[in-house]
């Protein structure tokens, strides 16, 4: 059966991947406290109650990021959960989709659009893995793939609600949430669209944020 | 290569090929390249990961302090407010621009007078300049150039309906008492309301009484926290072009308005002439917004309100039997709002005795700021009862009948009323349509979107007397009721007092609006599945998309809909737009008595299949068909159809 308990398994897998070491690096601990941008930006609603989370996680570059501070606060996200080794066809769907909207916004992705792509299977999916991936699907700059230590990730899933109700099925790492979450953090303009529709459709949802 | 990246360089090649070749996830089923029972199965061949499944292990706890969705007594919740402290408010009635004049109306920044068609510029006025500017799909969306109104100003017999009464409204930020008793004190807090009211104004109407409501949006870009300031105001179920419906897809920027034609017609015009089928009145409608992936965040800013419409022109013999060919109009057999007239419902002076009650949840923070759970997928379950924007409120009433009319605004909650006394409910409507007759009931359910207008008489209480209304089906989550009643869940108190109020006119007919026939053959038979699919809110499979419209319907046809709830334990208030409909059967057995009049929602329970048999007559353009679990609506579970 497939967990998401596998996650904290740490099968021999992950050491040869670089996330054993990631998790102990003393540069990530302190990256927690000294964010720049933490420091005199107010927080929004959104992040006051909890729904942005402000876990440490390392990008596909390998850069260590607060979530909320360094890439969500003040700036119009789209954001979205996947696993590189996603079973049911769903994330590869998803994943070709973004790319497909980021074509469509073109410049704007990068300068007041930026996409994150959380993977579900940190202990997988390392910064090598995820660059590798980012490559293989021709993401754009704006596009940033995140990974991190397994109970941030998880924070960061529950946070953002990407939770089904039944646990057991919230447990099957196949059976992930397939939406994506869309907003402007300075305006606590917050929206979901599903992957599955058309990439047209999934762009212009970024007309509601700019008006 | 280790087997890492042979299984990275594997996984994206599939990718590639599933993103070159424009695959779906049903092309993948059927090309065998995914099992419905393994998955893809490509990368799983290059790598045992399934072993690795296979062992188990420990799962994650969910971290301290991060609860999705909040639920009432476990996760957050809201402080504490003392009932029957506030009295219930009676919603503000409407009135016309002065002078019923529609040169009086604002007009805004850049527009002009109400006229057939949109007057605007792209920096103000009517927002569907604006709109075809934004959105040029939208021109083709519906058949009607620049979204001019289909019932105005066109000529012929359903273009020929000019406005009688001219009303405009404002909709704005202001501040709100939910209960004195909250942090925020007699202050309030910031709240969205139409005419800066929660709940928006009632509006009285008239059939054969045309009217044009121009709303006008001065939302704030900084929101409650949530909500967006883009609206598109949906009159729930009015028989309105589609130009004027409030369909999600027609957003009204703030600094815009948008002008809503109303010809107050009932379905059939073209079959029946005039202003169409009698039997085919409604009664008890709301409006709220529709903002496509906002609609719960904004009504639940504040953004709903009512309209109660009143048939002012009827035409029906003692039997019931329509009567229209004779001319036979005003023969006092109308619902007229009057207590010696028609069938003699409660109203009294000034509406005193006919009611609005609008029921809603909700939730505020620890520090009693007025919360929304963003992070809900599955609804927005509240541990506050508000009845018209208060808390828990009282209402003094008169010894007499009493007319209520009652909404279910949502965005999650399905109610099972009771009262504390031996009294039955009279149900006379059933989605504000009266029912052929009464229905004597101890309890009923009530799902969101839903009215029902109920008949009280107080008459045999004495002065005093205390009755409270309460809402005994559990619930925690936007699943729906547990099935099982709480002990009490106390939503309304009625205090019967010794207020004289002279004789009571009003009476509870045996006999009232006799159902539409069903005579029209069924051109096409469609079927729809609501379910909940991967960690998503599906129709027929599919998330919505805005591009996308799942079935045209030939205007005048009449159809065979089956509306099925595809699994789990999940509840679905289904809407569908436009003309009401009729219940054939329900799980293959026919309908209860409430249930087989016109409705416009299905309670479609777990595992429930109901079979519908709809008209599309009159006018044409798109309309949405969604699950009115409001959150359910705002990810994705909705489909566009279109009247061609």
């Amino acid at each position: 059966m497939n967990r998401r308990s596998f996650l904290s398994l740490g099968l021999g897998l992950s050491s040869s991947l670089g996330l054993v070491e990631m998790a102990a690096s003393p540069t990530l601990q302190a990256a927690q406290i000294t964010s720049a941008s933490a420091i005199g930006k107010p927080r929004s609603r959104a992040a006051e109650t909890g729904f942005l989370p402000n876990v440490p996680l390392i990008t596909h570059n390998g850069e260590q990021v607060n979530f909320y501070d360094d890439m969500v606060q003040g700036k119009t996200v789209l954001l979205n959960f996947f696993l590189v080794t996603c079973k049911e066809g769903r994330c590869p769907i998803a994943m070709a989709n973004i790319r497909k909207v980021q074509e469509l916004l073109g410049e704007r992705v990068g300068k007041d659009i930026f996409f994150l792509s959380i993977t579900l299977q940190p202990d997988f999916d390392s910064p090598k893995v995820l660059k590798t991936y980012a490559e293989g699907l021709d993401a754009q700059p704006g596009w940033t793939f995140l990974t991190g230590k397994a109970a941030d990730i998880e924070t960061l899933r529950r946070g953002l609600g990407f939770v089904d109700i039944d646990p057991e099925r919230d447990r099957d790492l196949n059976n992930h949430v397939g939406m994506a979450r869309y907003g402007n953090d300075s305006l606590n303009r917050w929206g979901s669209v599903s992957l599955r529709s058309s990439s047209a459709n999934i762009a212009s949802t970024f007309k509601w944020l700019s008006k | 290569m280790n087997s890492q990246d042979k299984l990275i360089l594997k996984t994206m090649d599939l990718h590639r090929q599933i993103t070159e070749a424009k695959l779906t996830r049903r092309d993948l089923l059927k090309m065998g390249m995914l099992s419905a029972t393994t998955g893809l199965l490509l990368p799983i061949s290059g790598l045992s990961l399934r072993s690795a499944f296979a062992k188990g292990g420990e799962d994650i706890p969910p971290p301290v302090g991060i609860d999705s969705c909040p639920v009432p007594g476990i996760g957050k919740i809201s402080p504490p407010t003392r009932p029957w402290i506030e009295e219930l408010p009676r919603l503000i009635e409407k009135q016309t621009v002065a002078g019923n004049n529609p040169y009086n109306i604002d007009h805004g920044n850049g527009g002009g007078v109400p006229g057939p068609d949109a007057i605007g510029t792209l920096g103000g006025g009517d927002c569907k300049i604006d709109c075809l500017n934004s959105f040029p799909e939208l021109s083709k969306a519906t058949p009607y150039a620049n979204l001019s109104h289909q019932a105005w100003g066109k000529g012929g017999q359903l273009g020929n309906f000019a406005p009688k009464k001219w009303y405009e409204t404002h909709i704005r930020q202001f501040n709100h008492v939910w209960h004195r008793d909250l942090p925020a004190g007699t202050t309030g807090q910031p709240a969205w309301g139409f005419d800066s009211v929660v709940p928006g104004p009632m509006f009285r109407t008239r059939y054969g009484e045309p009217h044009l409501n121009r709303m006008h949006n001065h939302l704030p870009a900084q929101n409650l926290g949530f909500g967006i300031n883009q609206t598109s105001t949906h009159m729930h179920n009015l028989h309105t072009p589609s130009e004027s419906d409030g369909n999600p897809l027609y957003p009204v920027f703030s600094g815009y308005y948008w002008d809503h034609h109303y010809p107050n017609v009932y379905a059939g015009v073209k079959q029946f002439g005039g202003i169409g089928d009698p039997n085919e009145a409604l009664g008890t409608l709301w409006y709220h917004d529709h903002k496509l992936d906002f609609t719960a965040q904004n009504i639940y800013a504040g953004l709903a309100g009512m309209n109660s419409i009143y048939d002012a022109w009827d035409a029906y013999t003692g039997d019931g039997r329509y009567n229209g060919a004779d001319n036979n109009f005003g023969k006092d057999m109308g619902d007229l709002g009057d207590e010696t007239k028609g069938w003699r419902l409660p109203c009294g002076a000034n509406y005193e005795f006919d009611v609005g009650l609008v029921f809603h949840d909700r939730q505020f923070d620890p520090n009693g700021v007025d919360f929304f759970p963003l992070t809900c997928f599955d609804g927005a379950i509240g541990d506050k009862m508000t009845v018209n924007g208060k808390i828990q409120p009282f209402m003094p009433v008169k010894r007499r009948k009493y007319r209520f009319r009652m909404l279910n605004m949502g965005p999650s909650r399905m109610y099972q009323w009771f009262l504390d006394v031996s009294t039955p409910f009279v149900v006379i409507s059933k989605d504000g349509n009266l029912l052929p007759a009464p229905v004597l009931t101890k309890s009923f359910k009530h799902t969101v979107a839903e009215r029902f207008d109920i008949i009280i008489d107080f008459s045999k209480f004495q002065a005093g007397k205390e009755i409270i209304l309460s809402n005994r089906a559990e619930q925690t989550s936007g699943r729906g009721p547990s099935g099982k009643l709480s002990p009490n869940n106390q939503v309304l108190k009625f205090i019967v007092t010794s207020d004289a109020f002279g004789v009571d006119e009003s009476l509870i007919p045996a006999k009232l609006r006799p159902l539409p026939n069903m005579d029209q053959p069924i051109a096409k038979r469609r079927s729809w599945e609501f379910k909940r699919n991967g960690g998503e809110w599906t129709v027929n499979g599919n998330t919505f998309s805005a591009n996308v419209i799942s079935a045209e319907v030939a205007e005048g046809t009449a159809e065979q809909w089956t509306i099925i709830n595809g699994g789990g334990s999940w509840q679905h208030p289904v809407h569908i737009h436009y003309e009401e409909h009729r219940s054939l059967s329900i799980n293959n057995a026919p309908p209860s008595a409430i249930d087989a009049g016109r409705n416009d929602v299905i309670r479609l329970e777990a595992n429930m299949k109901t079979e519908i048999y709809m008209r599309f007559r009159d006018y044409k353009g798109i309309y949405p068909m969604h699950c009115h679990n409001a959150v359910h609506e705002d990810h994705a579970m909705m489909v566009m159809w279109k009247i061609v």
